[in-house]
């Protein structure tokens, strides 16, 4: 009967860590869409057959694929560890990468995004050799109505996202923007 | 009452010893008692109530997916989150009023809410993130809710997610990875709760999640280290849990078992090493913390004199099982020699990894226990395959190692069988 009081207690626990650690999840992404910075970034274009998969836009980064030549490389890179994208506003309305650093960056003046080195494709012609990164938003979940608002205007190849980042450089989805104006926001609970 | 009803064939059996007078009424009686005592009736009623539920949670998730989409991402969650507490509500009341198979199923189905809940969540509010993150997260509140209900069934969800979890995002036959010690640490964790529990379906569990360790690390980190360290620990493995089996003291009958998933790994892990031929030992690999090939030899030879300690402690104490110790200390001794000064030798590492076979029958035969001789048995068939293969270039080569292999066995199986009892007799 003592055992049966101590596993009811512990099942209660057990619910209550389970719940709590879900609430946790939800409560840091609004506290991070509420406070985060917030960068504009250019949406490439994918093969159109395999844009809208059930019901998300697939998201191909311009910032995905980086040129050697267009950006500092602060410490040691290696594939399939994190790097540090360090932004700045481009001559547009999208986000440029500046600095890409191995670790996370103690003080910059820039908003950081981190990613994961996937792939350093080395080419004779210095001016093509690139960083290919992923960074963990490569796809959009959207209702069938909204699906289909955006495969018009990614016909006409205007689509970006806004992201929300924290200290840590992690990045979250916080809408869809065309010309750099906001078309969707995501509520923040 | 139905055929397959424990009860009902005990009561019969029970009837048939007296009506065949093996037993009289009086121990009759005694046995009838304890068995309606110790048996409890389980009503029919139980299978429609568990379909007619499993029915209505199909209503219910086909009733939320239907209409998903109409609703607020706020709305999804409080969904998510009440599916989440009331199982939990169910599995308490159940704990409290039984029977307790309910309630684990329902423990079980609040930690599967709880895992589902978090890819939910991820999708409704576009938090990717990952997906190995999602898992662990999963298989941490999944074990943590096992320890805190004492639910064997959650127990085995965690080690089946924490060994997904290492899976998950491994690059195999990569050259350049770390080891994975994290994964032994949260399994170490697991096997303690398991033996707390007593479940022996983790534990085998456990066991396979061990071996799929080993064989992931192989293919794409150190070898050298893998066979030399692994290898070695496997016998020392054997060695332990063999004095266990006389102590009987810790692992609540699961030895015999445990030994034979180290059998598995020790010779899938000789296999690998007869295949390559010695040559991936030459493949450095970077174990993160960077032994040198001294350093892993001086470590193979420490756990080997360990396993040579255990020889001598069973010797000593005149345990049941102390000749299969000393037999194990033995082939620790052999594989360390083997992967110091031979590990090139293809025809040494043969006649090894068939030694090996052939002691796992025997020792079939000595314990009894039929899955060590099948073991052996197939071992045995996949060793003599492999040689076959390995010197399929000179069919003049595998004859005269099969012809000797042969006059071998047939020589041990019938001198060394008279020598011993020559030597036992004169001594």
């Amino acid at each position: 009967m003592k055992n049966l009081k101590f596993i009811i207690i512990g099942a209660l626990i057990a619910a209550a860590i389970q719940t709590g650690l879900l609430v946790k999840i939800i409560y840091d992404r609004g506290q991070q869409l509420a406070n985060g910075t917030e960068v504009h970034l250019q949406t490439g274009m994918v093969d159109p057959r395999d844009l809208f998969r059930g019901h998300y836009v697939r998201l191909n980064l311009s910032i995905g694929r980086i040129l050697k030549k267009d950006v500092k490389i602060v410490g040691d890179l290696k594939r399939r560890e994190a790097v540090y994208v360090s932004l700045k506003k481009g001559a547009e309305e999208f986000w440029v990468p500046v600095v890409i650093y191995s670790e996370l960056p103690e003080a910059s003046d820039n908003p950081v995004l981190k990613g994961k080195l996937t792939y350093i494709r080395n080419s004779k012609d210095p001016e093509k050799a690139t960083y290919q990164i992923s960074f963990p938003f490569d796809r959009y979940f959207a209702p069938k109505k909204r699906a289909k608002e955006l495969e018009k205007i990614r016909n006409d190849r205007k689509l970006g996202i806004i992201v929300a980042l924290n200290k840590k450089g992690e990045g979250l989805i916080k809408g869809i923007s065309v010309d750099g104006k906001s078309i969707y926001n995501e509520p923040i609970y | 009452m139905a055929f397959w009803n424990k009860k009902h064939t005990l009561l019969s059996a029970v009837d048939d010893w007296v009506d065949r007078n093996v037993i009289n009424t009086t121990i009759a009686d005694s046995l009838r008692l304890d068995v309606n005592e110790n048996i409890p009736t389980r009503s029919f009623a139980y299978i429609p109530i568990l379909l007619g539920v499993i029915c209505l949670a199909f209503g219910f998730v086909t009733f939320v997916a239907a209409n998903w989409d109409a609703m607020s991402s706020l709305a999804r969650v409080v969904l998510l989150i009440a599916s989440l507490l009331a199982s939990w509500v169910v599995a308490i009341y159940l704990m409290a009023r039984g029977p307790n198979w309910a309630a684990q199923l329902f423990v079980l189905l609040a930690c599967c809410i709880f895992g589902a809940s978090i890819m939910l969540i991820a999708q409704i509010y576009h938090m990717q993130g990952e997906p190995r993150d999602a898992v662990w997260l999963w298989a941490a509140g999944t074990i943590l809710a096992a320890v805190l209900t004492r639910s064997s069934p959650a127990l085995a969800l965690g080690v089946i997610l924490i060994t997904l979890w290492l899976l998950m995002d491994y690059p195999l036959f990569s050259r350049r990875q770390d080891l994975s010690f994290e994964y032994l640490i949260y399994w170490l964790v697991c096997a303690v709760i398991a033996w707390w529990l007593a479940s022996r379906f983790t534990a085998h569990l456990l066991m396979i999640g061990l071996a799929i360790w080993i064989l992931v690390s192989a293919l794409s980190t150190s070898w050298f280290f893998i066979l030399n360290v692994v290898l070695l620990i496997g016998f020392f493995g054997i060695a332990a849990l063999l004095l266990e089996l006389d102590l009987k003291a810790w692992l609540n009958e699961f030895e015999k078992t445990a030994i034979a998933y180290l059998f598995l790994i020790v010779s899938m892990l000789q296999m690998f090493w007869f295949l390559t031929g010695g040559k991936s030992l030459l493949r450095g690999g970077s174990v993160s913390f960077e032994l040198s090939s001294m350093t892993v030899l001086w470590l193979s030879a420490i756990i080997c004199l360990l396993t040579v300690g255990f020889a001598v402690y069973a010797y000593l104490k005149n345990v049941e099982h102390r000749y299969d110790i000393v037999v194990s200390a033995l082939f620790a001794f052999i594989a360390l020699v083997l992967l110091s000064f031979f590990q090139f030798s293809t025809i040494l590492i043969a006649i090894f990894m068939l030694a090996t076979q052939v002691w796992i029958i025997r020792m079939g035969w000595r314990l009894e226990y039929r899955p060590y001789s099948v073991i052996g048995f197939l071992g045995f068939a996949v060793a003599m395959l492999f040689i076959y293969f390995k010197t399929m270039g000179s069919l003049m080569n595998t004859s005269l190692f099969y012809f000797g292999a042969g006059l071998i066995l047939v020589i041990g199986a019938i001198v060394l069988p008279k020598v011993l009892k020559k030597w036992g007799a004169t001594s």
